[in-house]
């Protein structure tokens, strides 16, 4: 039984509907792009284990798939078996060897990026100066008080997923809790018009939410705009203190509760360095006579006050700054402020990929291997060719 | 060895799924800068001019976040120097303060209010009055006016200098105030106070309003005045040089010139003179009669416009006629079907003196307001040139 | 004489090659030595030949204009060049107006056009039309459609055929526009004279300007006036952002070109002013500009090209021969006496280039060598075979120098765009082919590299009608060592896959019409169709990780899922399943064959249908055109494998009597 388990296992004919099935997830997981958006495209048919896919219009799923990881998984497995029961090792098959061991780890690779990675961005002006990255896709409420020294506070970040509407949240480090009244994946602020408005009271009761409404859009799947959330969350320390709106659009706000203050801001994911960038210099060209970008660079100020660094790093296309575990890519820049003098924007992403190397690694060994094999072939077919030839 | 390489491949699978992205993390962080900075620095992507390299296109992942960064109702503006925060209220968006220790103050405001707030005549009288001053007419207004471009914007101003000894009965006033519509809203700064000190506070003033972070807006509601957007090389000698033809020669097959002002297309009716930029409006004609001039304006709000019985009701309101219940609203319009084959309501409001004819479409989510107001007899006369236009209108 | 007659053959189509290479002299106008000149445009410098055949083919589909459409060729229309089109167009355009260059096949946009049907008597053959033939209310209609759509359908999948029509024309008439205005404003008589005129204007205007900027009012209103009455013309012809014309006067690289407007305007303004002016529409200048404005204004003189380009413009619509020729030739004398560096050099071999159409001459080869080819199946003569041979040979060396030149003129390894990959596809599995044939000397090689070679171009040739072909690449395009090794890696894995699928339906198409397959041939086929798939895998695989280390390096992210990745995922892993199922003993000989054929479909639509996605970083917007012709490829594909899984014995080679009639001539080819 568990021999015939086996053999199934390690069997060419499951490598080759893996590599069918391979196929048609690619396909259809790239067709999916169009209408999901890149992002949920991914989530969908690459990072999961079962996917099915939907044409445009059409109300029922109607090419079920195996995901992503459930293909992997089985390559993975398909491959390793094989080697332990049906390979025989011979020299001729060292091509196929190196191959296969390549492409488990750039399998075990991708695996790794997917959990591991994060990428951020960090935007700036001319002047300015980061120390922290913000995640282009989630938010989190941030409740900030100053914790004793002057220069730091001290944080409870609330990730944007816990505010479902009728949650009560609470956390020991603060001394009232959260009642989440309303939630809106994707929203937008204004002012409330005290004229037109008159059937639509402001958004909450107390700070900047009652002078505001909050008019809630359909969530976006493009690459080129991307969700703003908003909320109405009650704050309740030993009373109720009333509704607050919060939303990605909004500065931060205050709530004092007994006597002390506390900031509420619904921003960004940040992930905070250990050092900070300072934006000198945005240089950003075009081809004359036209508007293909010929050349972005961002000139930046690398500072670390723990190991003393203090130096200037060119950021440009092709040629990204690696430091600390991280690298900052030339993402976006402002054409617009630099073209009228203005202070110059720019936006860099920011990757840190702990399992970088292993597609690297990988990818030498299949190279090498397909070569091999290759080159094996190929003298082995001209040396039999040859005495006929002549 | 085979069995651990592979429930350690699927552990790493299955955590992949889902891991702490839900936590709830605590962590110190030093302090951002100031808030208006942080404000400030979240609103820097800039939404449409920034070019992704990767794509060479025009886009930004956080469009859609910067785009409205604009509307953000904390302030975005810079805050002059020697100005007083003061708690706003009531209608007041924002209030600041200077005094003097002689005793001197003046009071700086920011009004928000939707729709047109009332017109511009009404609002200047309103402040006409504050300060002592007569009311003035409407034909007074252009006089009175002058316009300062600020960010992106060009602003109305007016400046009023109160003779009267109206503040502690000792000193006159004066008052500066700038209408910039915003979005759906109309947005009041105004500064108000001791006659020299507000003149003395007048460049802080003009300074300030050219701070304000208008930026890109919602509706096309806002755009730059079209005498400041001619042509450019007469832009430096405007008003000089005026044999500088500003676009006639456009004529020659424009194909690919000018740009969308995100107007319908229709027929002017002859008569009428196209007039200067007003706030909330699109776009505005005048009817010339001796009777008193017909105004026709054309603007739009987002959504319904806050609903049709109440810009109908808003209407009545300016010709002194009662306001209508919501079932009286059918018997008091008709139906118009436009060129483009849009339908909209039209209605007629003849008041003691003024006449307003309107006309409201709805379409794609926006509603367009295309207004008559003219004295009655006037009114009359156009009535039929207007319902035209209405009719000639194709988005 | 059977012998050499493969050689005589050669030899003449040779000859023939190197005559478009012989300088041709002009009878009158020196259109050769003006299409030489140097001009700056989609971001680069190119002859004046290149723009117009360029603009030409977007406008008109073809790089001559035929100005009498409604002749046959044997009544011999009038067909003039492109150079001479454009220089007409720049210097004449009353008379270029009139001139039926606009293609318009949309039967729709014709008639919202009110555009005439095909009558001959009237000049009118119902395709081309002339400026002049839109009219005023034609031109509205035509923007106001356009801008309608780009609008409202913003998505460019939504699009219909008739509002890609429309949006087409919309794109050649406002090229059309920009050309129109690049010498001098499109009205211009007398340009040299009014350039005259506009330069004594000068000092007195620019010292009014100066006044009048620094809050003077005691300044000359009417030199003021002067100066601006030019001005404003010179700006309208900026705004329509026509070709750069002016060299800088003192050397330097592309970058430093200017349009003929900034050239006349700055000397007034200064460019720190002119720079601010011409975005417009701008109603506040910073201050700081304004005062380096009115600093540098009037400080530097016109520069001497203006004048040059006067003397031609009006020797021109003169009709003065010797007078525009002997403007040209100054022109070209005062060009070398600038440091313009390779400019010059570049400029004339560009031109050699455009005139010898390498490509397309290399297509007529591979149509004449595949006929060759057959006649070898079929008579199964060798000197056919050798003669298709030679001239495959021929066409290889003719199709690698116009990739060499295509790659000296760009500065770049030689795949940069959709256009130069359909070359470069072409040309690996010609090179592929004529190893095949080495070993194989059967002809198969020679069909395969025959066939692929035309078909590529054809594809090219569509391509290029979307206009210039050696435009600039974005900044993340910007490195030629990844260009050189990721995208020239996984276009020959592209290559290959189409060599392994073309093989296989010679196998499918000559085994099942024709009783020319044997089963040696099958035999050997098949184990072409395995080599090559190896070397597909090889190289798809390498070049889709070379993609992946480049993306890592320039945005951090290895694998994107990226369509155009995902595309070249698929290609390695159907290669990798054909071999595995081969080498499991799932498929045998016909197996194999088919789904060869599917790696067609699968190559096909990584190379164009990830493009067709409109999304990720590879996407070039939709066309519709292409979509078509994809989707036609792809069932033409289908109806083959079909064909393929038809069981054996009822293929006309390999049923039962086949076997013993290999070398029975086959009189009744289809």
């Amino acid at each position: 039984m568990l021999s015939k388990v086996f053999q199934f296992l390690s069997s060419l004919r499951l490598t080759v509907v893996l590599l069918g099935l391979g196929v048609a997830v690619v396909f259809f997981g790239t067709l999916g792009q169009t209408s999901d958006g890149l992002y949920v495209a991914q989530e969908r048919y690459f990072r999961s284990w079962f996917a099915y896919w939907t044409p445009h219009g059409s109300a029922f799923p109607v090419v079920p798939l195996p995901g992503g990881y459930l293909l992997g998984t089985m390559l993975v497995i398909n491959l390793i078996v094989a080697h332990f029961t049906r390979f025989k090792w011979t020299w001729s098959k060292s091509g196929i060897f190196l191959t296969h061991i390549g492409i488990i780890l750039l399998l075990l690779g991708q695996l790794a990026t997917d959990m591991l990675a994060r990428e951020s961005i960090m935007s700036f002006r001319e002047g300015d100066t980061r120390n922290y990255s913000e995640s282009s896709m989630d938010f989190e409420l941030a409740v900030l008080r100053s914790a004793g020294s002057n220069t730091l506070d001290q944080v409870v970040a609330i990730p944007a997923v816990r505010l479902k509407p009728g949650a009560e949240l609470r956390h020991e480090l603060l001394p009232f809790a959260i009642r989440v009244k309303e939630a809106y994946e994707n929203a937008r602020i204004r002012l409330r018009a005290p004229v037109m408005d008159s059937n639509r009271p402001p958004a909450a009761t107390q700070g900047v939410g009652a002078r505001i409404v909050i008019d809630e859009q359909p969530p976006t799947r493009t690459m080129d705009a991307r969700n703003v959330p908003a909320a109405v969350i009650e704050i309740s320390g030993p009373s109720s203190l009333g509704t607050w709106a919060i939303s990605g659009e909004l500065k931060p706000q205050t709530v004092t509760v007994e006597g002390t203050e506390w900031r509420l801001e619904y921003r960004p994911v940040r992930d905070y360095k250990p050092f900070a960038l300072t934006l000198l210099k945005t240089t950003h060209e075009t081809y004359p006579g036209t508007d293909i970008p010929k050349n972005f660079q961002s000139r930046v100020r690398l500072r670390n006050t723990e190991s003393h660094e203090d130096r200037e790093v060119d950021i440009y296309m092709n040629s990204p700054l690696r430091y600390g575990g991280y690298t900052f890519f030339q993402y976006q820049m402002g054409k617009e402020q630099l073209a009228d003098g203005g202070r110059g924007t720019s936006a860099l992403q920011v990757v840190r990929n702990p399992s970088w190397v292993t597609p690297y690694l990988g990818c030498i060994l299949v190279g090498v291997g397909l070569l091999v094999q290759f080159l094996m072939h190929l003298t082995k077919f001209i040396a039999r060719r040859k005495p006929r030839a002549a | 060895m085979r069995f651990t390489v592979v429930t350690v491949v699927s552990a790493l699978a299955w955590m992949a799924a889902g891991c702490g992205k839900d936590e709830v993390r605590v962590y110190q962080a030093p302090q951002d800068a100031a808030p208006v900075a942080a404000a400030d620095a979240r609103g820097v992507t800039p939404q449409d001019a920034s070019v992704s390299p990767a794509s060479g296109s025009a886009s930004s992942r956080s469009a859609t976040a910067e785009a409205s960064a604009s509307e953000r109702p904390a302030v975005p503006w810079t805050v002059p120097a020697g100005w007083e925060e003061k708690p706003a209220s009531g209608m007041r968006v924002a209030s600041y303060g200077v005094k003097r220790p002689d005793g001197r103050s003046a009071d700086i405001s920011v009004v928000a209010m939707g729709g047109g707030a009332g017109g511009e005549l009404e609002n200047v009288n309103r402040w006409r009055d504050q300060i002592g001053l007569e009311p003035a007419t409407e034909a007074d207004l252009a006089g009175l006016r002058s316009i300062i471009p600020a960010g992106n914007r060009q602003v109305v101003v007016y400046e009023l200098d109160g003779k009267k000894a109206v503040l502690d009965g000792k000193y006159a006033a004066r008052t500066l105030a700038a209408i910039l519509p915003a979005g759906e809203m109309t947005v009041f700064f105004k500064i108000t106070g001791e006659n020299a000190l507000v003149a003395e506070q007048k460049p802080q003033f003009l300074a300030w309003l050219k701070s304000v972070d208008t930026g890109g807006g919602t509706g096309g509601s806002a755009e730059p005045a079209p005498e400041a957007s001619s042509a450019a090389p007469a832009a430096p000698v405007s008003g000089t040089a005026s044999a500088a033809p500003a676009g006639s020669t456009a004529s020659s097959g424009s194909v690919a010139g000018g740009g969308t002002d995100g107007l319908p297309n229709w027929q002017v009716p002859s008569g009428w003179k196209a007039a200067g930029p007003k706030p909330m409006r699109l776009a505005s004609f005048e009817i010339p009669d001796a009777a008193g001039n017909g105004d026709v304006s054309i603007s739009k709000l987002n959504g319904d416009g806050g609903g049709l019985l109440a810009n109908v009701n808003r209407w009545r309101g300016q010709v002194g006629l009662a306001p209508l219940e919501t079932s009286a609203l059918a018997a008091n319009s008709t139906a118009l079907t436009t060129a483009g084959g849009d339908s909209g309501t039209w209605v007629e409001l003849k008041g003691a003196d003024k006449t307003i004819l309107g006309a409201i479409v709805a379409r794609d989510g926006v509603s367009w307001f295309f207004k008559m107001t003219a004295p009655s007899s006037v009114a009359v006369q156009n009535r039929e040139a207007f319902e035209k236009f209405v009719r000639s209108v194709r988005f | 004489m059977k012998k050499r007659l493969p050689l005589i053959i050669t030899a003449i189509f040779a000859l023939w090659i190197l005559g478009a290479l012989m300088p041709r002299r002009d009878p009158e106008y020196a259109f050769g030595a003006f299409g030489r000149l140097p001009v700056v445009f989609n971001g680069r410098l190119q002859p004046l030949d290149s723009l117009a055949r360029n603009s030409l083919t977007r406008i008109r589909e073809k790089d001559t204009a035929n100005l009498e459409p409604t002749k046959a060729w044997y009544e011999r229309p009038k067909i003039i060049s492109a150079t001479e089109w454009l220089l007409t167009l720049m210097t004449r355009p009353e008379a270029a107006d009139g001139w039926k260059v606009f293609r318009v096949d949309h039967p729709e946009l014709k008639a919202m056009l009110k555009l005439p049907e095909p009558n001959p008597a009237a000049g009118e053959d119902g395709k081309h039309y002339a400026w002049n033939q839109f009219g005023e209310t034609g031109l509205k209609q035509i923007e106001e459609s356009a801008r309608n759509i780009q609008e409202t359908k913003k998505d460019s999948s939504l699009r219909n055929a008739f509002d890609n029509a429309t949006l087409g024309l919309y794109e050649a008439m406002t090229l059309y526009l920009r050309l129109k205005n690049t010498v001098h404003p499109q009205d211009t008589v007398r340009f040299a004279a009014e350039i005259a005129d506009y330069q004594k204007a000068i000092p007195a205007g620019v010292k009014a300007f100066q006044q009048r900027m620094t809050g003077s009012d005691a300044f000359d209103t009417n030199a003021l006036t002067e100066v601006f009455g030019h001005a404003e013309r010179y700006f309208v012809t900026l705004r329509g952002e026509p070709p750069l014309l002016i060299p800088p006067a003192n050397g330097g690289d592309s970058f430093a070109w200017q349009r003929m407007g900034e050239a006349l305007l700055e000397p007034s303004f200064g460019a720190p002013l002119l720079k601010h002016l011409m975005r417009v529409p701008k109603a506040e200048l910073p201050p700081e500009a304004v005062a380096e404005g009115i600093r540098t204004a009037g400080t530097r003189p016109l520069s001497p090209a203006v004048g040059h380009w006067a003397a031609m413009a009006d020797a021109f619509r003169a009709s003065q021969v010797a007078g525009f020729n002997t403007a040209v030739a100054s022109y070209q004398t005062y060009l070398e006496s600038l440091r313009l560096g390779k400019a010059l050099t570049k400029s004339a071999r560009e031109q050699l280039y455009n005139g010898f159409a390498p490509f397309s001459k290399a297509a007529s080869l591979y149509i004449v060598a595949f006929l060759f080819g057959c006649g070898f199946w079929f008579n199964f003569a060798e000197w056919s075979r050798k003669t298709s041979l030679h001239l495959v040979q021929l066409a290889f060396v003719v199709h690698t120098l116009g990739l060499i030149a295509r790659m000296w003129l760009e500065g770049r390894p030689p795949v940069t765009n959709l256009y130069s990959s359909a070359i470069f596809i072409g040309w690996g599995a010609v090179g592929l082919g004529l190893i095949l044939e080495s070993f194989w000397k059967n002809a198969i090689g020679l069909a395969v590299a025959t066939v692929i070679g035309f078909s590529t171009q054809i594809v090219a040739h569509n391509l290029a009608l979307g206009g210039d072909t050696m435009v600039m690449l974005q900044a993340v395009l910007d490195t030629n060592f990844w260009l050189a090794t990721h995208v020239v890696i996984v276009t020959l894995g592209y290559a290959a896959t189409y060599v392994a699928g073309f093989l296989a339906i010679l196998y499918v198409v000559l085994g099942f019409f024709t009783k020319v397959m044997t089963a040696d041939m099958g035999k050997s086929l098949s184990r072409m169709v395995y080599g090559i798939l190896c070397f597909a895998t090889l190289f798809s695989f390498v070049g889709t990780v070379l993609g992946g280390i480049w993306a890592d390096q320039s945005w951090g992210r290895f694998w994107g899922w990226d369509p155009k990745e995902n595309g070249a995922l698929i290609i390695v892993l159907w290669n990798a399943l054909i071999l595995h199922a081969r080498w499991g003993g799932m498929v045998r000989e016909r197996g194999i064959m088919n789904l060869a054929i599917f790696g067609n479909i699968v190559t096909s639509w990584s190379w164009f249908g990830t493009n067709l996605l409109g999304v990720g970083l590879h996407s070039y917007g939709f066309m519709s055109g292409a979509f078509t012709a994809l989707m036609v490829f792809v069932g033409s594909q289908c109806v083959l494998i079909a064909l393929g899984l038809i069981p054996q014995a009822n293929w006309r080679s390999f049923s039962a009597t086949a076997s013993g009639v290999a070398k029975a001539p086959a009189a009744s080819a289809a």
